[in-house]
């Protein structure tokens, strides 16, 4: 029922409206005219205002509009700055009414360079003879950023044309200087566009001429100095002569000097690095060079010795690995590895290795294997040693024996040797060694110190040996001594040598042999009687021996000849060692001969003892018989007197003034009674 | 330094009425021995009529005195002959004896 009674009333109402919309893109670069259309409803009164704002601030006011209901077109180009744009339109009648419409101006840069020269076209890159007329032409378009023109490290800012304050297809001409030869390089530069223009300076064509060649040999060492010469033809009257060198490839100017039709040396002192050398003169105005090439060629030493043991025991407080280092002729560093660690580095005091030669000495402190490496870097050289730093459980064993003095003696004489057994487990033994003979002589106690011993020469003469030993390390040690032979033979006879014929006599001799180890023969008449022996010791030292025969009979025709030889002994002259005695025997004795034979005659005066004598002070003549008298005469005679008067007074002793060669006179003893 | 020496063992004896007998120690010192003769010592100013040596010398040499020139002379056997030594391996000392006769050189 309340439907029913629902009144409905239609009531007609006016709405005001502006509608924007893009007829172009809302988005362009610089100086594109960005398109719009506008139209309103419901709006008589008043008119329309459209602006172009850039934030909140006005930049562009359209003329008044009449409101309008059909699509009206607005044309507004767009100017820097870039970004954003709002188009904003309101009715005049009520500012509420309005509407906007967003676009935006985007940047589009461009920028082309190239030379001019002599107002034509040339390229980026140029060579132009100094004075010519060349200037970079720029076209910038699309950007409302300065340019930026470097030339020779300077940059010089151009901004865009105000108004419209942007680069719009515009050409830029700037001009460049020639007036000073070389190469120039310069940058163009906008926003994010570089362009980049070579120009290359060079003079006037000219006949001028530069010479340039080694003074010797082209192949240097370092510190060598390289030395070339230089001269000049047909140079202009300003012209200036740059000398130089390129040293691996870097060029580095010597001086400036005024041109020489004659040769004129220049030179430069060789530095590492090795390479090439390039020795050039040049003429400046003329902008000619002329090089001469050559080569840093150093010959390289370098070597590495051991100069101390390879091994030491680490007990020792002062043992270390000493090493002597030369080098000469490289730059590069020597290093030193330990096992493949580095652990030393050399560099050269200047510039490189100049002949230079030191000592380096390292001590490990631990027992081990040491690998030591020196390396000169870069030269493809190397040392490598191997040495070893030994602890002290692994002493060797050794024995030594020497001689204390002489080596060389006779038989019977001592010599003398030491021994000295270190590090070892057991005691040494010397062994005399002559052939297949092997006599113990010694132990020696393995206690580290020497031990002096005598050794007593022995048969055979020649050389002999002393083994040192010890066998349970299985050392020997050796040394050479020689036993020599020094023959002496001394006879003395116990019984007179003269004497009465047909009367027995026991022939007894002392024999004193010394330094041989040969037997003694005993002849008589020529007839071997008797060999005798050395003592068990094999050789006579000092020997006194008593030798006797059967008694004999001599006659005075015939004296009896003993002989005594040294088998095979030969004295310094070569002669045999012998000894010969001759027993005469006389005839037609006195009547009393055999009286005087038997009688002993003491010197002495009667009233007179002699006292207890510390030394001989009288004389006592000793005969083996007792002689009696009563009276004893002296005579002396000549040799050719004696015998006449002995055969005729029967003088008892014949005393000659010689013990073995020819007497010259006799001292004759004789006893009785008167002379006369 | 003479490489020989002489001294003294006993004084004169005197024997008789003309001589003496005077028993002196000769030593020669290898070591300076080169050879050459030996004087003798005069007795009042005369010579000895007889000189002997014992004997102490070794074998193979033997000395002689020689009554003109008065002087002594050690001799080796060199297996021929007799000569005068000019080297002895040891040093000697022997005695001699000495005859002088007094009353001829008074």
């Amino acid at each position: 029922m309340l439907l029913e009674r629902t009144e409905y009333v239609v009531i007609a109402t006016l709405q005001p409206a502006i509608t924007l919309e893009w007829v172009s893109t809302s988005s362009d670069t610089f100086g594109t005219s960005a398109v719009f259309r506008w139209r309103t409803r419901d709006i008589s009164t008043g008119h329309i205002v459209i602006q172009i704002l850039r934030g909140n601030t006005v930049v562009y006011t359209f003329p008044n509009r009449t409101p309008n209901t059909d699509w009206v077109e607005e044309t507004w180009v767009r100017v820097p700055p870039r970004g954003s744009f709002t188009i904003y339109a309101y009715w005049s009648g009520d500012p509420t009414i309005n509407a906007s419409l967003t676009g935006s101006i985007v940047a589009n840069p461009m920028l082309s360079a190239i030379w001019y020269v002599n107002n034509a076209p040339a390229g980026t890159d140029i060579t132009v003879e100094r004075g010519t007329f060349v200037f970079a032409r720029l076209t910038l378009h699309g950007s409302d950023q300065p340019l930026f023109w470097i030339a020779s490290g300077v940059a010089v800012l151009y901004n865009p044309p105000s108004p419209p304050g942007y680069w719009d297809n515009y050409i830029l001409d700037i001009p460049v200087n020639t007036t000073i030869l070389g190469t120039y390089d310069f940058t163009a530069i906008l926003e994010n566009i570089a362009r980049y223009l070579r120009m290359v300076v060079v003079a006037d064509t000219s006949n001028a001429q530069v010479e340039v060649e080694w003074s010797g040999g082209n192949v240097f060492r370092y510190g060598q100095l390289a030395q070339a010469r230089w001269r000049t033809r047909d140079t202009d009257i300003s012209e200036q002569v740059e000398l130089f060198y390129i040293h691996n490839g870097t060029r580095h100017v010597l001086g400036t000097v005024a041109p020489s039709t004659t040769w004129q040396p220049f030179s430069w002192s060789v530095i590492p690095p090795r390479g090439s050398l390039v020795m050039g003169a040049k003429l400046l105005i003329a902008d000619r060079e002329a090089v001469v090439a050559g080569t840093i060629a150093p010959d390289v030493e370098f070597n590495v010795r051991l100069t101390s043991s390879s091994s030491f025991f680490l007990s020792d407080p002062t043992a270390q690995f000493v090493f002597n280092i030369s080098v000469n002729q490289s730059e590069h560093p020597i290093r030193v590895y330990r096992n493949g660690t580095l652990i030393q580095s050399f560099t050269p005091s200047g510039a490189w290795w100049d002949s230079q030669l030191f000592t380096w000495s390292d001590r490990p402190s631990a027992v081990g294997i040491y690998v030591y490496r020196f390396v000169l870097e870069n030269e493809n050289r190397e040392f490598s040693f191997t040495t070893q730093v030994l602890g002290d459980s692994v002493l060797s064993p050794s024995v030594e024996i020497e001689w204390v003095g002489a080596n060389t003696a006779v038989f019977g004489d001592y010599l003398y040797y030491r021994v000295r057994v270190t590090n070892s487990v057991s005691s040494a033994q010397v062994y005399y060694v002559r052939g297949s003979t092997e006599l113990l002589l010694q132990t020696v106690p393995n206690d580290g110190n020497w031990h002096t011993y005598p050794f007593r020469v022995r048969p055979p003469r020649g050389t002999f040996a002393l083994y040192a030993r010890v066998t349970a390390h299985n050392l020997l040690e050796i040394i050479e001594g020689t036993a020599q032979a020094q023959p002496r033979l001394r006879v003395e006879p116990q019984f007179p040598l003269y004497m009465p014929e047909n009367i027995p006599f026991r022939p007894e001799f002392l024999i004193f042999v010394h330094g041989s180890d040969r037997d003694v023969l005993i002849y008589e008449n020529g007839a071997l009687l008797e060999r005798l022996t050395p003592p068990n010791d094999g050789y006579w030292y000092n020997s006194s021996y008593s030798w006797y025969y059967i008694d004999r009979v001599g006659t005075a025709e015939r004296p009896i000849i003993y002989e005594f030889y040294l088998e095979n002994e030969r004295d310094a002259n070569n002669q045999p060692i012998m000894v010969r005695v001759v027993v005469n025997f006389y005839r037609e004795r006195q009547s009393d001969a055999l009286l005087l034979e038997r009688t002993e005659f003491v010197a002495l005066s009667a009233s007179e003892e002699p006292p207890e004598p510390s030394e001989d002070s009288y004389v006592r003549l000793f005969f083996v018989y007792k002689l009696y008298g009563t009276a004893v005469y002296f005579h002396v005679m000549g040799y050719s007197a004696v015998a006449s008067y002995h055969r005729r007074t029967g003088a008892s002793f014949l005393i000659s003034d010689t013990r073995r060669m020819p007497a010259r006179r006799y001292l004759v003893i004789e006893t009785g009674g008167s002379r006369e | 330094m003479n490489f020989y020496r002489w001294r003294i063992l006993t004084g004169p004896i005197l024997f008789g009425l003309q001589a003496v007998f005077i028993l002196r120690g000769l030593r020669i010192d290898h070591t300076l021995f080169t050879g050459g003769a030996i004087p003798v010592p005069l007795f009042r100013g005369v010579r000895p009529v007889y000189v002997a040596v014992d004997s102490a010398l070794p074998a193979g040499y033997d000395i002689q005195y020689d009554y003109d020139a008065g002087t002594l002379t050690l001799y080796r056997w060199n297996g021929t002959d007799w000569v005068p030594a000019n080297s002895i391996t040891d040093t000697l000392n022997l005695r001699v004896l000495f005859i002088y006769e007094t009353m001829r050189a008074s």
